[in-house]
């Protein structure tokens, strides 16, 4: 799906005494596919962009088109058009609510009219895909289960809804590295399997530059860089100006003068 | 005698309908020295934050004693003392402040123990400038930044002049800004003498501290200084310890005992 933001200008609280520019006139494009990433400091706008791309929030000004439809509009059309973008919010595990991991990823199909079959197929699609074995946790209570893997049966009940745009914002905050992992190699098997187009919001530049093909830097409210990971990462004293980070790789091969995104490209490079 | 004395220390959960027990710790034995800096490191769920609510009787043994310069948590007589002299820093900045104004809220702690408002204010004053935030002191915490707020957080932990500080997970919901400004201020506390227990996920913390201490099940599994732990393979490795190991890989000689990119930088340029 081609989404395509234009002039989006959003003011929380406008007329107010508290009026605050949370976006200003932001303008990109993302291609079918492409995987997007989304960096900046604490209260940049990332999250508010984040939920107008799928609607949730409407823009004060300018637009959000999806296919080349404004998400903004009413009508059946763009209801299907919303159901095909998938959000998953911070901290997913706390909307878990079924008594069993399966009813909880087939509430969303259900919720669209989908008979008990196809749901229930949806689901064990969406939980092996996160890496969750249905017949093995299928039955279980999801309070059950841990931090890390409650996060992943919270994503495969976003999954289950087969969107063409899936929206992750953090979703490693607050798990240990193991979980960390499991997360990362999750969403790579949802992009090599699905073949969708992904924005991730992140604070882990590491995670961004391993795999993002496109990144865009928010801050202030303002779209301040769109590139590639390697475009973005080269801008280093900008990026420190604004409180963000640059990859771990990248930083330690400038001191020998190479230009490295992953540890991989800087271990091939040092030994040389 | 040590500053923390921890004698196998059990604590079971009940949950549900009480008809199940869920064993968090499992015979802990520990000595903590005075002005010395522990970080305790683990899986989610391995009893790292139970652990942490036992230093200041936020939670009793089931099982067992555990014991802060001298008192005994279980005694009802000490539990005030224990807890000025054991203050705790939590994940979340916005669980912790209680006052709209920041010197409000700084001074909630010694003002309910009853301390003399000349000397509050002389305590205030002084925990603000020691986490660098007296220029803040008028302002509302909601219009700070996540890791402003969590500065205001030690400030009131430091306001009641403790001599140990628990930290659990101090930094896991900031951004990378935030948790270098956390991490440098946890430093200067441990060099101005404090004992500091640290929580963490994060190899890069956990290095800068004297001891590691690995939980897994509610057991210590390990417990030695930084550079042990980590050769030991519990943990995982820093990025320049990967680093170091991938270009071993490679064919290239560096030695065992690097982790730190200062280490491996100098290594690396003493080979070219």
């Amino acid at each position: 799906m081609l989404i395509e933001v234009k002039n989006l200008t959003h003011i929380y609280s406008e007329g107010m005494a508290f009026e605050t520019a949370a976006l200003q006139d932001i303008s990109f494009t993302a291609k079918p596919g492409e995987f997007v990433a989304l960096i900046g400091h604490t209260g940049s706008g990332k999250s508010t962009l984040a939920q107008h791309l799928n609607g949730l929030l409407k823009p004060t000004s300018g637009m959000v088109l999806a296919d080349g439809k404004d998400l903004s509009q009413k009508g059946k059309e763009i209801m299907d058009l919303r159901h095909k973008i998938g959000t998953v919010f911070q901290y997913p595990e706390y909307q878990l609510f079924e008594e069993s991991v399966l009813l909880d990823v087939m509430f969303g199909p259900k919720n669209i009219g989908l008979s008990k079959e196809e749901c229930e197929a949806r689901a064990i699609e969406a939980l092996r895909i996160v890496g969750i074995d249905p017949d093995e946790k299928g039955n279980v209570s999801p309070f059950s289960l841990s931090g890390g893997e409650k996060r992943r049966v919270a994503i495969a009940g976003v999954i289950a809804m087969q969107p063409e745009v899936l929206i992750l914002d953090e979703p490693t905050a607050g798990l240990d590295p193991q979980g960390h992992k499991e997360i990362l190699s999750m969403i790579k098997r949802i992009k090599e399997e699905k073949n969708l187009s992904i924005f991730l919001v992140s604070h882990n530049m590491n995670d961004v530059a391993e795999l993002a093909d496109h990144v865009l830097v928010m801050h202030a409210g303002k779209l301040v860089m769109d590139g590639s990971p390697r475009e973005v990462f080269a801008r280093e004293e900008e990026l420190k100006a604004m409180g963000l980070d640059i990859p771990d790789a990248t930083r330690f091969g400038k001191k020998f003068g190479i230009n490295a995104l992953t540890l991989e490209e800087l271990v091939e490079q040092l030994g040389n | 005698m040590s500053l923390i004395e921890i004698h196998n220390l059990k604590f079971t959960y009940i949950e549900g309908d009480g008809a199940q027990q869920k064993t968090a710790l499992d015979g802990i034995n520990l000595e903590i020295e005075r002005g010395s800096f522990v970080a305790i490191m683990g899986r989610n769920g391995s009893g790292k934050s139970t652990l942490a609510k036992h230093f200041n009787a936020l939670l009793l043994p089931t099982e067992g004693d555990i014991i802060i310069d001298g008192k005994n948590t279980k005694d009802e007589n000490s539990l005030w003392d224990i807890r000025s002299n054991c203050g705790m820093v939590f994940q979340n900045p916005d669980n912790q402040l209680v006052s709209s104004v920041v010197e409000d809220d700084v001074a909630f702690g010694p003002e309910n123990i009853g301390v003399n408002p000349t000397e509050i204010r002389v305590r205030v004053d002084k925990a603000l400038n020691d986490v660098g935030m007296y220029e803040h002191r008028k302002k509302g915490p909601h219009l700070l930044s996540g890791g402003q707020k969590q500065r205001i957080a030690i400030a009131g932990v430091l306001a009641m002049q403790p001599q140990i500080i628990v930290f659990d997970e101090p930094t896991a919901m900031l951004d990378p800004k935030g948790r270098k400004e956390i991490l440098s201020i946890i430093k200067e506390l441990h060099d101005s003498g404090k004992t500091i227990i640290l929580i963490t996920h994060f190899i890069e913390e956990a290095i800068e501290a004297d001891r590691i201490i690995v939980m897994e099940k509610g057991k210590v599994k390990q417990d030695g200084a930084p550079r042990e732990i980590i050769l030991g393979g519990e943990v995982d490795l820093t990025f320049a310890a990967q680093l170091a190991q991938k270009l071993r890989d490679k064919g290239m000689s560096i030695p065992q005992d690097i982790f730190t990119e200062e280490e491996l930088e100098k290594h690396l340029c003493s080979l070219k």
